[in-house]
């Protein structure tokens, strides 16, 4: 598995960031390229929900794929991710094994403590192109309201179904959907950037390890998904903030 | 471009949610989606506005891939 060497490599640089604001020599501070900056200004927690499958692929395992999501979700800057079998437990304890509405993912996300739960849905999977298609969510059970509403920003910023969808307290805050094909050049360029900095285990595949193993690529389509639904998400911010520019982190 | 009309449908327990549209229109098509979601007296949510979405993101797509061929 890819992700424990990676982990461990982002562990030792926060430790020798840590050393060097501490005072201590250090004379090599590996670079993190596969982070993805955050969209909040604090730190949040974030539930990640099994994953809904549209594809009607039944070689898909939606634990096994919400597994991959939160794992994603661990390199964006300030999120912390709450384990998936919380997320298992609250919904055992409803006798179920999957959202089923915006109103149930919002319910789960309360009962967890969360301030925000991802919901993901794999529309195609096609293991041997492979291509996998998939939406992506993100329910806030407190978020604020939107303030002063600026059609002159909402204009500016791109968004023309924002002001509509922040009336609805059951409406996503951000979302996307994406289509990857690892046939396509643009995408293996893309996966490429996304898997030098994590071949640590040096296969005979190398980077393209992540265009032939399923779950591998469904790591790049979650990283990729949640790489954009940060960035709607600083827009979104920043909308709500009446287009202050203090707001966005990045 | 192709000129006929487009549908997309959904059935959801006893309803069947039918959406015609003429191609170039595809913006209020998406509009109706996020005003059905947003009614409280309906069954249609926001996981089904973004399955829809998604098909017609991808019927365009496909559309535009067959014009450059």
């Amino acid at each position: 598995m890819p992700v424990l060497p990676f982990r461990f490599q982002r562990t030792s640089a926060s430790f020798a960031g840590l050393l060097v604001a501490a005072g201590c020599s250090q004379t090599k501070v590996e670079r993190n390229d596969t982070h993805i900056t955050r969209a909040f200004v604090s730190p949040v927690t974030i539930a990640v929900a099994p994953v809904l499958n549209f594809s009607g692929e039944f070689s898909l395992d939606p634990i096994a794929a919400a597994d991959l999501l939160a794992s994603e979700l661990t390199y964006v800057e300030g999120v912390t991710v709450v384990p998936l079998n919380r997320v298992m437990a609250v919904l055992a304890g409803q006798g179920r094994t999957q959202v089923d509405s915006p109103a149930h993912a919002l319910a789960v996300c309360e009962a967890l403590g969360a301030d925000a739960i991802l919901v993901g849905g794999i529309m195609e999977y096609d293991a041997y192109t492979p291509t996998v298609g998939l939406i992506l969510q993100m329910y806030e059970p407190n978020r604020p309201p939107p303030a002063a509403f600026d059609s002159l920003v909402d204009r500016r910023l791109a968004l023309p179904f924002e002001a509509s969808r922040m009336a609805d307290p059951f409406s996503p805050t951000s979302q996307v959907q994406l289509v990857q094909n690892a046939a396509h050049e643009k995408v293996q360029k893309a996966v490429k950037k996304f898997a030098d900095p994590r071949d640590e285990d040096e296969t005979h595949l190398g980077w393209r390890q992540y265009l032939k193993v399923q779950s591998l690529f469904l790591r790049f389509c979650w990283n990729d998904a949640l790489a954009r639904l940060m960035k709607q998400e600083r827009s979104r911010r920043l909308l709500l903030a009446g287009g202050a520019r203090t707001e966005d982190p990045a | 471009m192709k000129t006929d009309v487009q549908q997309l449908s959904l059935v959801k327990g006893e309803h069947r949610y039918l959406f015609r549209y003429q191609p170039g229109h595809e913006a209020d098509v998406i509009g109706a989606f996020a005003a059905l979601a947003s009614d409280g007296s309906s069954e249609f949510d926001w996981f089904d506005a973004a399955v829809l979405s998604y098909q017609m993101g991808r019927r365009i797509e496909t559309e535009i891939e067959e014009l450059r061929m």
